[in-house]
């Protein structure tokens, strides 16, 4: 291994951030840091995880359109997860022509896109959990455990090829829906297209929906309703186990979590996911059994919904005089950028979540294994250790693996102190194309905020509109959701898909990373709150308690006190 | 609908355009007669003209009467000035007067028609008219009030290449929208070029076009193309093949290279123009 150090390109990140390469190379490449879905440091498990999917299924999907990125790499640099997308060289003339192919075949897609998803994709991605669903961990002996966890790496490598070939399509559906409003619109605020898109039936608002079904049968037992309500989160499946009706609705909750609980808090495998910690379900019923029926979900859905086609008919009435070809083209954007819009919920339900939880499934049962054998004292040290250590081990046991795990686990601590640079490497020396997938992915990760004009302002990205003055909390991890009181105002580094919950609670939300099309903006439209995204520092400069204000179109967040 | 025949005539200072007499351009002026010619033959949008004094009461029959062959009491009309001597064969006097499109009420009506008439009497007409030696004319400037057609389409179109008179071939230069984009050059049209007389589609280049002119409920302007959008294309071949069929007969019935000014509004053809070339012709002369 080579030691190649370069400084970072942005020098004043206080403590130390040294890069070491394994591959000298790598230092000429252009590595980006990608806080919203990985803002912390990683383990070595967790690394390479994010190596074997991120690189086989992002270089897929650039590659099955033939984008103009020849592949995506990805790097853990002192735990932090950094990905270069390396361009396509060639003359100005095959460039353009390989743009053009691509803007093509992506085109295509989002032309059936309800259909690549429905017929195309979805059935292939069920095939593969079933992989994972049918195959009985604990009974599996030590040999078919070994090969279910080299198959378990294979179904991961293609769930994210199918992940990236359906992302792709879909989210630049959406931002060239938006680049069409915009056009035809010139005039309209920078969130108005994606009113158009709001209020439609997706699977994290199935998922909202019927917990708030099974907030309503709480409500009506004494028993439960005060199990729920008197105690902490993680005591209430214990009290609830002591009642007849308890009991019941225990049974209830595990049918909910057997449908909907294969998720957890972030993009990552160290969480529990919902069925083996409930807790942050149960928070939520608690939060819902506050609310009356006019707080309902589904009350929220429908007020987007009529949003909605107010907002459409607005446009074509402003259409009317317009050519059938204009009309047309606008008519079959909306109408993929809306089926893209569920796909962008269904894809985070059916992909990323459930696969991160077949994978820790998987993980664990292999760690309780070499808990047994000595090897380890948690299974959950296994996120400490490389998937090649793991199955030498579990194939052939015999080492003892606790202090090579202890050692990490503390390396992964001090980690946390640091700041990981947004970029390290050779800066490009061409800014971002000004085409289709250039402007999605600005959209996406977001870009760098416009500079506060005031001294007690942030900028970010607009991400919902409405203004709206709260006290922010600042919020770190889906555990201390149980500290939001309605009215606040959420701030996070980033909020992943299996926050949406706490959307219904709060009065608005600030974000560090995202752009208008990141999952934290899409969610705080459904729910009609203001958002302000991509806002930089704001999860560090703003303090708990905070009096904030939210301009969620301006994109700025003003500190009162 | 009625055929011509079956309608009574306007009121004394209106003129159907499929009247026989509209055909005089002593009385409708060089454009709106050329046009009630042109009617009895081809897709003419129905108009009429308001040839003697502005009188309300028979403007708003006139505009009623247009209205219910078309099933609407408002329907949405093109004001244009008919120059008694516009449109002549020596001299084209594209350009030179205004015109409304997407008017619509009789409120609106009665300002365009005024408007119309006025600005024959604009000092940039009489320049023109000083600078080729045409007298004024004589009596009320006629003012031609027609069916706009709710265009996806317009073209200008010339039944010889006037740059390449060599060829022989339709010259088709089509945008998105009513027509007033592609005639008033503020965008690249698409362009195709036609064979005659076998009428094989010998070129199409379409254009990053920037501009189109849009219906809106109190007329018309011009929007830019959203960038997704600027290069689709505003009509198929067979639509080109349509339009030089329609070129090459109107040829042969003038007896005179010509340009046409024409619009598509689901998917039918309707012709807003026809005129000789006169720089064609100037040029076979010289």
């Amino acid at each position: 291994m080579s030691t190649n150090i370069t400084q970072p390109i942005v020098p004043d990140a206080p403590p130390p951030f040294p890069v070491v390469w394994s591959d000298p190379a790598d230092a000429g490449l252009f590595w980006q840091h990608d806080p919203m879905h990985f803002p912390d440091p990683v383990g070595p498990m967790e690394a390479a995880m994010l190596k074997r999917s991120l690189e086989r299924g992002f270089s897929h999907g650039v590659g099955v359109y033939n984008a103009p990125i020849e592949r995506v790499l990805v790097a853990s640099v002192n735990g932090y997860h950094y990905q270069s997308m390396v361009p396509v060289t060639g003359t100005p003339v095959e460039l353009a022509a390989r743009g053009q192919a691509a803007e093509a075949a992506i085109m295509a897609v989002i032309g059936r896109v309800e259909a690549f998803w429905a017929q195309d994709m979805l059935p292939q991605v069920q095939q593969l959990l079933a992989g994972w669903e049918t195959f009985d961990l604990a009974g599996a002996g030590r040999a078919a455990l070994v090969a279910h966890l080299d198959d378990t790496w294979e179904r991961l490598g293609r769930m994210w090829e199918i992940h990236f070939e359906t992302v792709l399509p879909v989210y630049l559906a959406i931002s060239e829906f938006d680049e069409l409003y915009r056009g035809l619109f010139p005039e309209s605020g920078p969130l108005d297209s994606y009113k158009l898109l709001e209020g439609l039936p997706n699977m994290t608002v199935e998922v909202g929906q019927a917990l708030w079904q099974l907030s309503r049968r709480a409500l009506v037992v004494d028993a439960v309703r005060a199990a729920i309500e008197e105690h902490d989160a993680a005591a209430v499946p214990g009290v609830l186990k002591a009642t007849a009706e308890g009991r019941a609705f225990l049974a209830e909750l595990r049918e909910y979590l057997a449908l909907y609980g294969r998720r957890a808090d972030k993009w990552t495998i160290v969480a529990p996911s919902w069925i083996e910690d409930p807790t942050p379900v149960i928070e939520s019923l608690r939060e819902f059994l506050r609310r009356d029926a006019d707080h309902a979900p589904a009350v929220t859905t429908q007020a987007a919904a009529a949003g909605r086609e107010q907002a459409i008919a607005e446009a074509r009435a402003r259409l009317a005089g317009y050519p059938a070809a204009i009309v047309g083209q606008f008519e079959a954007m909306l109408a993929a950028a809306q089926h893209a819009t569920v796909i962008t919920e269904d894809h985070n339900f059916w992909i990323d979540n459930t696969t991160l939880h077949h994978l820790r499934q998987v993980l664990l049962e292999a760690g309780r294994r070499l808990v047994a054998d000595g090897a380890l004292d948690v299974p959950e040290d296994v996120f400490q250790l490389t998937p090649e250590e793991l199955r030498g081990t579990l194939a052939v046991p015999g080492s003892d693996l606790r202090s090579t795990v202890a050692q990490r686990t503390s390396q992964l601590e001090a980690r946390r102190a640091l700041q990981p640079p947004p970029v390290l490497g050779t800066t490009p020396p061409e800014p971002p194309a000004d085409d289709a997938f250039g402007r999605f992915v600005g959209k996406f990760f977001g870009m760098p905020p416009a500079p506060a004009e005031h001294e007690d302002e942030l900028r970010g990205a607009p991400g919902s509109a409405g203004v709206v003055r709260g006290p922010a909390r600042i919020i770190h991890s889906i555990t201390e959701a149980g500290r939001l009181q309605p009215g606040d105002i959420l701030v996070a580094q980033t909020t992943a898909p299996p926050w949406t919950p706490l959307f219904a609670t709060v009065a608005g939300v600030v974000t560090d990373t995202g752009g208008a099309l990141s999952h934290c903006a899409v969610v705080a439209r459904e729910y009609g709150i203001p958002a302000v995204v991509g806002a930089a520092m704001a999860s560090v400069i703003i303090r708990d308690g905070d009096t904030i204000e939210v301009d969620g179109a301006a994109g700025v967040v003003r500190i009162i006190i | 609908m009625p055929s011509p025949s079956d309608r009574p005539p306007h009121r004394p200072g209106i003129l159907r355009l499929d009247e026989q007499a509209a055909a005089d351009p002593r009385r409708t002026g060089g454009k709106a007669a050329a046009l009630a010619r042109l009617a009895a033959r081809h897709p003419v949008p129905d108009g009429f003209v308001v040839t003697g004094a502005i009188e309300a009461g028979a403007v708003a029959e006139a505009y009623a009467l247009l209205g219910a062959a078309t099933g609407t009491t408002e329907p949405v009309v093109a004001v244009r000035s008919s120059a008694t001597d516009e449109d002549g064969a020596e001299t084209s006097f594209a350009g030179q007067h205004d015109t409304f499109l997407g008017v619509r009420g009789v409120v609106a009506l009665l300002e365009a028609v005024a408007a119309a008439r006025a600005s024959g009497e604009t000092d940039r007409a009489l320049a023109y008219r000083a600078a080729h030696g045409i007298a004024a004319p004589a009596g009320p400037l006629p003012v031609l009030v027609q069916l706009l057609v709710p265009a996806d389409a317009s073209a200008v179109v010339f039944s010889r290449n006037p740059i390449a008179t060599g060829t022989c071939e339709v010259l088709i230069n089509a945008g998105l929208g009513l027509g007033e984009s592609v005639v008033g050059g503020t965008v690249t049209p698409d362009e195709w070029a036609v064979a005659r007389p076998s009428l094989a589609v010998v070129r199409r280049a379409i254009a990053d076009k920037r501009r189109m002119t849009v219906q809106t409920p109190g007329g018309s302007t011009e929007v830019d193309i959203p960038a997704p959008l600027r290069r689709l294309p505003s009509i198929d071949d067979e639509q080109a093949r349509e339009v030089a069929a329609l070129a090459v007969a109107l040829e042969r019935e003038l007896g005179l290279p010509v340009d046409l000014e024409v619009a598509w509004a689901g998917g039918r053809l309707h012709l807003l123009q026809c005129r000789p070339i006169t720089t064609l012709s100037a040029l076979e002369a010289a």
